[in-house]
């Protein structure tokens, strides 16, 4: 990855790959994870689909689109560890796929419009902000339909209550519903002020014609410091916390969260990830071997990692009548985690699955742009292939010391209404 | 094997095919310069095939639902009881398999070890081990899954427009099945399938990488060890009236806002490769032109809230089936009902509106060149198109060759409200 300053504060970062037919252009404008501006933030990336300076309604956006050979519009506002990232993008086929010029920079013409000229040019419109509110409040209502995703969502509300973390990355109704298109329009000019900004290339793009893309994006926005934003680090509590919510559902969930050791997503994340491999984090994995196939105790169980916030989350499903058993052995497998008893056939494997996923993000110009975009949060530019080579030389020794610092916090059940 | 190469030119892509002597097709779509390779082993044989005469026999065999998925389950299951996915993970493959409607497909992508991955790959699905009690095992694990399905609202929305729209056809029935029905499957039902569908003339072989056809020629060589002719297998399928089943169906789910499917029943089926993909081009551009995010009607009705995101419209087809199809989640289904209809009725009497169609097939361009970007996705619908007798590499050309006069044949003949079905999951009061 290629990073130019091209002021301060406002970066490009390129990655290039004349072997994909695509390209991919994403403005990440960094934020601080507040209760105060998530719902602000969430509504700003809704709206900027709407309209913009030039393209004033979203028919005129998606007409665009279409002239763009169906190009794909990127804004989003996402949690990671405890910021909130406002992504806004486009991806589209590149000129030299398409066998001649002018795609290219149609798409840039459209990303700067969304990005940095959202709304009339003055304001919101105060239409588009009611109907995107009652959009946002359906949204989050919505949360509770993915059960799998939802059970995830409240462990991390209980684990992490005063914490940042805990909060929903999708806002709040009640604040929500607060929200006037002026305080929406001054947010979103003071985001743009004074935020961090990030521009990524990835995949097949002139590196010249991103300088010059960059350059202008950045003509009109002043220096700016840029927050620095750090994670809170907490200690798993004495007695482990657990949570019950009962629900109309005909599967139970089963989710735990653990608290680790700072550093296990940064400088020792090679080895912390390597750990996850073998323990829930993969096929070849233990709970997954163990606790699904061989004790057909859950229908899926796994567990991940969140480098930003060091923490790891093991999410499974399971009949009512087996949360105890399940419990039991997850947390079983941990122990066998702690002793170190696991073969140097499961290190190989995990070592090997962790390999081919790095490896593959080279081929998918997404997925290079969501690489890059957390060794951009975490503040390191280590290469793909860096990455692997770590992870290759991760012992035995290390895999144990990261299991033992594994801490449980937090146990979550979604389980059936009472009869 | 003697492959043949297939260069596309102003796409840049190169194909080489060949038939193994077993009737296997073997397919390479060479990328080069990627670093993943991707492999699909795969038997034209879904959950909707569950009427068929084994060759060489005269009856039909009825076989009970959800058998092809459970079968998936115990493909990897081995002889000496390890599973195979436990030696893709060696070679640090990720092996998967999943069953569609018309197509089980096994499947692993790497980006090391490719043809040792191929060779456990070919090997294991030739390998069937069935016994009772492996069996019995599976059906907790399977009735599991079901359970996870039927507490989807949107899995229920879904197969409830089906079960609305089709009468008898088996695409009105979960993949896998109901748990009722999979609590009877035995090794000799899974035997018996499997003998019929998993011949190598019923499969095919489909990698996508930067691979040696040659390299990949020498293993299927090796591995495929069925070469004894087998006879053509006749699918059987429930004659369905042209009517959709019925009107209307709902369903209550713990639901904040009101979910629905409305779908389309196609009267057209099978037909040659130019043919189908002229037909789902052409449903597809309809559904853009007219309900797509750029339309008239998207923006109405969004704007006045009776739509949100969650909007889609699309087509799907089988061989045997094929439906055009609208969902979300709405709390104005009557509206949004109306105005769909209304939309289709102006449209027949006025037409397309010929920039809004010529901006159709360029997004359709450029997602084909994009999906060529994606190993894996192409590589799978490659392999979907391949089992319906379609190439996909046509795609451009048929995109190119569509007219706003086809489209207004395909919209009088598809959308039509006798053959209409509404699906709604209304939240719990």
């Amino acid at each position: 990855m290629i990073k130019t300053e091209i002021k301060k504060g406002v970066n490009l970062y390129t990655v290039q790959d004349k072997k994909f037919k695509s390209f991919r252009a994403v403005v990440l404008i960094h934020r601080p994870y507040l209760r105060e501006e998530v719902t602000l933030n969430t509504l700003i990336s809704a709206v900027i689909r709407m309209q913009s300076k030039n393209f004033p309604d979203a028919q005129k956006i998606s007409e665009e689109l279409e002239n763009l050979y169906g190009g794909e519009m990127i804004a989003r506002a996402s949690k990671y560890g405890e910021r909130q990232i406002l992504k806004i993008g486009i991806e589209t086929v590149s000129d030299k796929a398409l066998g001649k010029d002018g795609n290219f920079d149609r798409a840039m013409n459209l990303l700067y419009d969304l990005a940095f000229l959202s709304g009339t040019g003055e304001g919101f419109s105060e239409s588009i902000v009611e109907l995107e509110k009652k959009n946002i409040k359906d949204a989050i209502l919505a949360q509770k339909n993915d059960k799998r995703a939802y059970s995830v969502l409240r462990l991390q509300e209980e684990m992490c209550k005063d914490e940042p973390y805990g909060i929903n990355p999708m806002g709040y109704i009640e604040d929500l519903e607060k929200i006037t298109e002026e305080e929406l329009y001054s947010h979103y000019r003071k985001i743009l002020a004074e935020s961090r900004i990030d521009i990524i290339f990835s995949g097949n793009f002139d590196e010249d014609k991103a300088l010059s893309t960059a350059k202008r994006f950045a003509e009109n926005l002043p220096k700016r410091e840029g927050i620095d934003i750090k994670e809170t680090r907490r200690d798993a509590p004495s007695e482990i916390k657990k949570v019950t919510d009962r629900l109309d559902v005909t599967q139970g969930k089963l989710c735990m969260g653990f608290r680790t050791k700072e550093g296990a997503g940064r400088e020792k994340y090679p080895v912390y990830t390597v750990y996850n491999c073998i323990f829930g984090g993969s096929a070849v994995s233990k709970l997954f071997n163990n606790v699904r196939e061989k004790l057909s105790l859950c229908y899926y169980v796994g567990s991940s990692i969140d480098r930003l916030k060091e923490i790891m989350v093991v999410r499974s499903g399971v009949e009512f009548d087996k949360f105890k058993t399940a419990e039991e052995e997850i947390m079983n497998q941990q122990s066998l985690m702690e002793k170190g008893e696991f073969t140097d056939e499961e290190i190989d494997f995990a070592k090997k699955y962790l390999v081919t996923a790095y490896e593959s993000n080279l081929d998918s110009i997404g997925a290079m742009a969501e690489y890059y975009t957390m060794q951009i949060l975490l503040g390191t530019n280590i290469s793909i292939e860096e990455m692997t080579q770590r992870i290759e030389k991760v012992t035995r020794e290390e895999i144990t010391e990261a299991a033992k610092s594994m801490k449980l916090d937090t146990i979550y059940y979604m389980d059936k209404e009472a009869e | 094997m003697e492959f043949i190469k297939t260069h596309y030119e102003t796409l840049g892509e190169t194909v080489y095919s060949a038939t193994h002597k077993s009737g296997l097709r073997v397919i390479l779509i060479k990328k080069e310069g990627f670093k993943k390779s991707y492999a699909t082993f795969s038997t034209k044989y879904g959950s909707i095939n569950t009427q068929f005469v084994v060759p060489g026999e005269k009856e039909v065999t009825s076989v009970i639902d959800g058998i092809a998925h459970f079968l998936e389950h115990k493909v990897f299951e081995q002889p000496d009881g390890t599973n195979a996915f436990n030696d893709f993970s060696k070679y640090g493959a990720n092996a998967n398999a999943f069953t569609s409607f018309g197509v089980t497909n096994y499947l692993f992508s790497c980006t090391d070890y490719f043809y040792e991955n191929l060779e456990i790959l070919l090997n294991f699905v030739q390998t069937p081990y069935f016994t009772e009690e492996n069996v019995e095992k599976e059906k907790g694990i399977i009735a599991q899954e079901i359970r996870m399905y039927e507490d989807d609202a949107e899995q229920t929305c879904m197969y409830n427009c089906f079960e609305a729209m089709y009468e008898k056809h088996p695409v009105r029935i979960n993949i896998a099945g109901t748990v009722e029905e999979i609590m009877k499957t035995t090794p000799e039902l899974l035997y018996k399938c499997y003998n019929t569908f998993y011949h190598p003339s019923n499969m095919a072989l489909i990698c996508v990488g930067d691979l040696d056809e040659n390299k990949i020629g020498e293993y299927v060589e090796k591995c495929i060890k069925n070469t004894a002719p087998h006879g053509e297998i006749t699918q059987v399928f429930p004659e369905e009236k042209k009517e959709a089943h019925k009107r209307y169906i709902e369903a209550e789910f713990d639901i904040p806002m009101p979910m629905y499917m409305m779908g389309f029943k196609d009267v057209k089926k099978g037909g040659k490769s130019d043919e189908l993909l002229r037909r789902e081009i052409l449903t597809n551009t309809i559904l853009r032109v007219l309900f797509g995010k750029s339309s008239q009607f998207y923006k109405k009705l969004y704007d006045e809230g009776i739509i949100n995101s969650t909007f889609g419209a699309f087509y799907e087809y089988e061989e045997s089936c094929g439906y055009a199809a609208f969902c979300g989640e709405s709390e104005h289904i009557k509206e949004l009902e109306k105005e769909i209809f209304s939309t289709l009725e102006k449209a027949k009497r006025e037409g397309l509106d010929k920039e809004a169609f010529e901006r159709a097939k360029k997004v359709y361009c450029g997602q084909f060149l994009d999906i060529l970007d994606h190993v894996e996705s192409f590589g799978n619908e490659y392999m979907m198109s391949y089992h319906k007798g379609v190439n996909l590499f046509d795609y451009p050309r048929i995109c190119e060759e569509i007219t706003a006069e086809d489209a207004m044949e395909r919209l009088n003949e598809l959308f039509i409200e006798s053959q209409c079905s509404l699906s709604v999951v209304n939240p719990k009061k």
